[in-house]
């Protein structure tokens, strides 16, 4: 088992020999998991208050309520990506001939999350300097909130950070593949399959909420 | 009893003899039978060029019969016809009269003259009479009451005119009538009917002009049988109405509502007359979008205020006329306005919005995918 620096620029090393017990030591990747979702929540939460100004001045106290809502939310929400990450990469792995505990493919699930501190930590920053210096307007129509809020999100810069987290996804998707080759114990072509799949389709979902 | 019949006889014999010596009458005498009792003359005071009529009764104030050879007007300065109507007139019994009727016409220079009636008696004798005919040619007056200080193209003002009669005779079928030249008036003419001297009337037109000109009104009357007119000019100079509706917009907020602009503000009248449909809207390059594209207010009476908003697409910095279109009780349409500018859009206000923003993105994206790959690259190279 190599050192955390292994885990970012040589995973193979990193998960070599890690999955050799019986149950793998999960506290590493719940950390990494908080971390982010801490972040993911930050983030959400500067949004919200933003979208909270759009509406009208009778509902303006419920900005406060609408941040909490968001923090909490993006950080259930970060845990439940964790899983259906796990969940997935195990199924398609699987069908690989893939062997081995959940629990296994869970830690490999959570420690490939690292690069998304990275990720969520730009993001956080960026999104939180972006929506800073956003004139928000007074919609006086309902109907209209949906359109602000589109055309708030179709900015460049949040394009460019969308991007930047796809690179890290890739980053991510990397390190996914070699753990899976060791918890999995499967070849380097099946991990590629059963973790690129869900990349992939990850990434069109992606590219796709800002084409449509 | 023969001598009864003597006596009859004898005087009967001499009431032959004396009776036509006592009907015959000198030419002197007859003439001292007539008498001229009655004279008209219509219209009472002719102005230059008036046709009229001298009507002149005799009576024959005897008691005998009067021959009367013909009758004539002369006058050196009037124009008299009468084509010889009384060449021949005939004997005039005693207590009877008889009326000579002439036409003239005054083709002269004002002042009062003297036609000579001359009546010839058959028996050499005749009957002379100057009868007094005034000439004047003095007209009505008229003159404008009242205006407006200004007009305004299309917009309906009431004109007032005094006709006065400043002659010595009634004239009648007085009427007013506007020669429409760039203008137009609800009433096409204006009877007054018959004005004695020193009498005035007031009419009143609504006058709507098109044009800067002249409004003309002619007053029309007759003097007796003849049509005379006399004209009074109103000119017509567009200018500000210092009565009308005036709005006033303030208190204007221009905001970016995400894809378009949003103004809100006050319109208030601050004029002396009340505007009607009073529409609050935006024009080029100002393009009016959704939900209100117009903003209807309604009927601003004077100092009366209300509140609006115009939703509006327009380029960031570009100044957008705000327009207030209002109408006056006639229907006129005004227009007043304002200039918008636009500051940036949602999308636009971010910190840094200037070109070189996306390169600056781009090439960070650039950079991390560098990273990135270089990292995955060693992770699969390193064994």
């Amino acid at each position: 088992m190599g050192t955390y620096r292994d885990l970012l620029i040589n995973p193979r090393a990193f998960f070599d020999g890690m999955f050799t017990g019986e149950k793998p030591d999960l506290k590493i990747p719940v950390a990494i998991v908080v971390v982010l979702a801490l972040l993911s929540g930050v983030t959400a939460m500067t949004v919200s208050s933003v979208t909270a100004q759009l509406m009208p001045a009778d509902l303006a106290g419920m900005g406060t309520v609408m941040s909490a809502i968001g923090f909490i939310a993006a950080f259930i929400m970060s845990f439940l990506m964790w899983i259906i990450w796990a969940a997935v990469f195990h199924g398609i792995s699987a069908l690989r001939g893939g062997k081995g505990s959940f629990s296994n493919t869970l830690a490999v699930a959570g420690y490939g999350l690292a690069p998304q501190i990275i990720s969520g930590a730009i993001g956080a920053v960026f999104s939180w300097w972006y929506f800073s210096g956003v004139t928000v307007p007074v919609v006086t129509d309902p109907l209209q909130i949906q359109a602000v809020v589109e055309e708030m999100m179709a900015a460049p810069e949040l394009m460019a950070i969308s991007a930047i987290g796809m690179v890290f996804l890739v980053w991510s998707a990397n390190i996914w593949i070699f753990g899976l080759m060791e918890a999995r114990r499967i070849g380097a072509k099946d991990a590629a399959i059963a973790v690129l799949i869900p990349v992939a389709v990850s990434v069109a979902f992606t590219l796709w909420q800002f084409i449509g | 009893m023969k001598g009864y019949v003597y006596l009859l006889c004898a005087v009967i014999l001499l009431g032959l003899l004396t009776g036509p010596a006592a009907a015959q009458l000198t030419p002197a005498e007859e003439a001292s039978q007539l008498a001229v009792t009655a004279y008209e003359v219509d219209p009472a005071v002719f102005i230059y060029g008036d046709t009229g009529t001298i009507k002149v009764t005799v009576t024959n104030t005897g008691t005998t019969p009067v021959a009367i050879s013909r009758v004539k007007l002369y006058s050196n300065d009037l124009s008299v016809y009468d084509d010889g109507n009384y060449d021949s007139v005939g004997t005039i019994g005693a207590g009877n009269s008889l009326a000579f009727t002439f036409t003239v016409v005054a083709d002269t220079l004002d002042g009062i003259y003297y036609p000579f009636f001359y009546v010839d008696l058959r028996d050499a004798g005749s009957l002379r009479y100057r009868i007094p005919v005034t000439v004047d040619s003095t007209g009505l007056t008229a003159s404008v009451m009242s205006k407006p200080d200004v007009f305004s193209p299309g917009k309906k003002e009431e004109i007032t005119i005094l006709v006065g009669n400043p002659r010595e005779n009634t004239v009648n079928a007085v009427e007013v009538v506007p020669i429409k030249n760039g203008y137009t008036t609800v009433q096409t003419a204006s009877f007054i009917g018959t004005l004695v001297p020193d009498q005035a009337a007031e009419v009143t037109f609504e006058a709507t002009p098109s044009e800067e000109t002249v409004m003309t009104f002619a007053v029309n009357y007759r003097n007796g049988i003849n049509d005379h007119q006399t004209l009074v000019d109103v000119p017509v100079v567009f200018g500000e109405d210092k009565k009308r509706a005036e709005i006033v917009l303030n208190n204007i907020v221009v905001e970016s509502s995400g894809t378009s602009y949003m103004v809100t503000g006050d319109v208030t009248n601050a004029g002396l007359e009340d505007a009607k449909s009073v529409v609050i809207t935006v024009a080029e390059p100002g393009i009016p979008v959704d939900p209100y594209r117009s903003y209807v207010v309604g009927a601003l009476e004077p100092d009366d205020f209300a509140g609006f908003e115009v939703t509006f697409d327009a380029e960031p910095g570009e100044e957008v006329p705000l327009v207030a279109i209002y109408k006056d009780v006639d229907g006129n349409i005004y227009e007043d306005e304002i200039l918008l500018t636009t500051g940036a859009k949602v999308s636009d206000s971010r910190p840094v919005a200037d070109s070189g923003m996306p390169v600056l993105w781009i090439g960070l994206v650039i950079v991390i995918v560098a990273v990135v790959g270089g990292i995955i690259f060693y992770s699969w190279k390193k064994r």
